[in-house]
């Protein structure tokens, strides 16, 4: 049937690679390899009209004369050498350089292949947990695929101190490609884990990427996720965040791109007096496209989340977003709230605001809210009158609007740099 | 400094300034009373430019330039500036920010160098003792959170700062205890020159005591309807405004 025609083909190109992707990996792992590829084939591509793709077609990503390859690209050595600082790993389309750090604390980061081949031992029982049996046929098709990836482990108790950089580039010359990046971060028990994940995609690539976070009984982990995609490029991202007894998650994500992004944050509250703080930001302008999930499933008592997602939406482009707070049976005094806040600057731009609750406990605290508005016409004359022009006014509201997101950002460089993204962002909005 | 003449304005089809004839030049202070509705807010957001109102007839000239051609930020630039009745509040933007961007436009119109950060910071610390302001609200975003009180002196330290020709206060007294009132109309008083003017609309002779004015104006229905010197609003304070209505009809 013509309408399989992209899945059928994404399972051809498995089979018909499935030595070189499996080269160098176990045969255990392999195994998972043919699990996941078979929860592919049973889900299936999100169709139009699926629940959970309203606002994104995801097929067209997809298309049939796309390329896959299952080699480094030839430009990897030398992006390697010149992002030079310590502290990166540098992921080109989806291949690290192989290398797998050790610092003197015992904190373990550089390439997932490497780690999960017995590099590293700790941290990396916990690679799928997350991410597998979530039901999501773009993570099992990243699982089948992924050769390579980033690896960090923070062992217990150790503060990590400088902050880990997970910088994640595609791209392709002219032909369409479909390239797969996978990261997976764990902070053992007490452990801090900051990190930086940086996405950069060129127009033509499809990037199917998956990253699981795991924090340990009282780990705390600090994610800034910031991506950029270019023009006709598009950006797959699913999260998986697991969270033990008292650990504490923070993420702070930034979409500045001017392609088309759908991002996935997942996260598992599975013990006691666990908290997730997501704060998100999404500007679209032109034709670009923009749609972030967030899923906080509340399965014990006693622990919070926190969301706040803010989009601005101009010209023709599309944002979406969709939040969805579970609260399981026995989740007695779980506390929630979920705010998203969207600023319409055009006519011709879209936005949904789909947030949710699902509360199956009594004695919760959970609130939730949607806004879609238009810049405040009185903030922009008072600033008038005091002599800042029309566009100046305007953009400074929304820098405003903007700041209360960035604002989280612990680390001032990253913070730095995302602010100046969202201001050359907002000049083109 | 500033010339009205016969200035109408209307919101939604409804006329709401019915002829106004008033003049203001350097060196003096004029006080707008009057009894609610009577159009003083209207009159202040008409020579600020507000998109809402619609200026149906009459003139204004504002340092021999036509004031209603000008935009709202032209005419902040050339030096007219609007103390807020209700100062709006705008997250995530500092106040220090704000004020650098709005002091580099009116220097930027006066053909003034722009100041570096160190005479920046300098001249902000300096006019917000002017009116006893709190150094720390400068990291905060524009009138967020700020009580009452210190939105109001927010107002008086942002014309410090840009140092206007024609300031015109529209209720700056309203909502404030005795305290920040002193504050505030020392504030003005202080920043009184040869070479400026302002224009203050209030409901009490209480501020008057403060600033005072060379003349007060009682508007009615749109229309400047009487004026006489400091003397009048006293007089206002204790027989109201019915007598000079039923004159006046």
């Amino acid at each position: 049937m013509d309408k399989q025609v992209e899945q059928q083909r994404l399972l051809e190109v498995y089979l018909s690679n499935i030595e070189m992707i499996g080269e160098g990996f176990s045969g255990a792992f392999n195994a998972r390899r043919r699990e996941c590829i078979e929860d592919f084939r049973l889900t299936g591509l999100p169709r139009r009209g699926d629940e959970n793709y309203l606002y994104s077609q995801v097929r067209e990503l997809f298309p049939e004369q796309a390329e896959f390859y299952f080699t480094p690209p030839v430009w990897l050595e030398e992006t390697v050498a010149q992002s030079g600082s310590d502290e990166r790993i540098v992921l080109c389309n989806g291949f690290s350089d192989g290398t797998l750090h050790r610092t003197p604390q015992g904190v373990v980061y550089g390439s997932l292949r490497a780690a999960l081949n017995g590099g590293a031992q700790d941290g990396v029982g916990c690679y799928g947990s997350a991410a597998d049996d979530k039901g999501c046929a773009l993570a099992a098709l990243n699982s089948a695929f992924m050769q390579d990836g980033a690896f960090v482990y923070v062992p217990r108790g150790v503060k990590a101190g400088r902050r880990i950089v997970i910088d994640c580039r595609f791209r392709t010359r002219e032909q369409a490609q479909v390239c797969f990046g996978r990261c997976l971060v764990v902070a053992g028990e007490d452990a801090e884990a900051d990190i930086v994940l940086e996405y950069r995609v060129g127009a033509g690539v499809t990037a199917d990427c998956v990253v699981e976070y795991r924090a340990e009984r009282g780990a705390r982990i600090r994610s800034i996720q910031s991506d950029e995609v270019e023009r006709g490029g598009a950006l797959l991202s699913m999260n998986y965040i697991s969270q033990c007894e008292r650990s504490g998650v923070e993420s702070v994500f930034a979409d500045l791109g001017d392609g088309f992004s759908r991002v996935d944050f997942t996260t598992d509250l599975a013990g006691r007096e666990a908290e997730s703080r997501l704060w998100g930001l999404y500007l679209a302008g032109g034709d670009d496209h923009t749609d972030l999930n967030v899923r906080v499933n509340h399965a014990v008592p006693d622990c919070r989340s926190y969301e706040l997602v803010k989009g601005v939406v101009s010209g023709e482009a599309t944002g979406a977003f969709s939040g969805l707070v579970y609260v399981a049976p026995d989740a007695q005094r779980t506390e929630a709230m979920q705010q998203c806040r969207n600023l319409q600057l055009s006519d011709g731009a879209r936005v949904y605001a789909r947030p949710h609750l699902e509360i199956y406990a009594d004695d919760v605290k959970c609130s939730h809210g949607a806004t879609v508005g238009q810049l405040d016409g009185e903030q922009v004359y008072y600033m008038r009158q005091r002599g800042i022009g029309e566009q100046e006014a305007r953009r400074l509201q929304m820098r405003g609007f903007v700041n209360d997101i960035l604002a989280h950002c612990t680390c001032e460089r990253t913070c730095d740099r995302l602010r100046e993204l969202a201001d050359e962002k907002i000049e083109r909005l | 400094m500033l010339r009205v003449k016969d200035l109408h304005a209307s919101v939604d089809g409804k006329e709401i300034l019915r002829g106004i004839d008033f003049e203001v030049k350097p060196g003096e202070v004029h006080a707008i009373m009057g009894p609610n509705g009577s159009g003083k807010s209207t009159f202040a957001s008409v020579l600020t430019g507000n998109a809402k109102y619609e200026v149906t007839q009459g003139s204004v000239e504002f340092d021999g330039r036509n004031l209603l051609e000008m935009s709202i930020e032209e005419r902040a630039r050339a030096g007219l500036f609007l103390g807020f009745q209700y100062p709006v509040e705008i997250p995530g933007v500092s106040m220090a920010n704000f004020m650098k961007i709005a002091v580099a436009e009116r220097r930027k119109y006066l053909g003034l160098e722009p100041l570096s950060a160190a005479e920046f910071l300098r001249l902000m610390r300096e006019r917000a003792s002017v009116v006893e302001l709190d150094g720390k609200l400068m990291n905060r975003a524009v009138n967020e959170g700020f009580s009452g009180g210190e939105k109001k002196k927010n107002e008086i330290f942002q014309m410090a700062m840009l140092d206007p020709r024609l300031a015109v206060l529209d209720e700056t007294d309203s909502g404030l205890d005795i305290d920040a009132l002193r504050i505030v109309a020392t504030g003005v008083t202080k920043l009184r020159r040869e070479d400026n003017a302002t224009v203050v609309i209030t409901h009490y002779q209480r501020l008057l005591d403060y600033i005072v004015p060379d003349f007060v104006h009682v508007l009615y229905k749109g229309r400047i309807i009487h004026t006489g010197d400091k003397s009048l609003a006293l007089k206002l304070e204790e027989q109201g405004y019915d007598w000079l209505i039923n004159d006046y009809r």
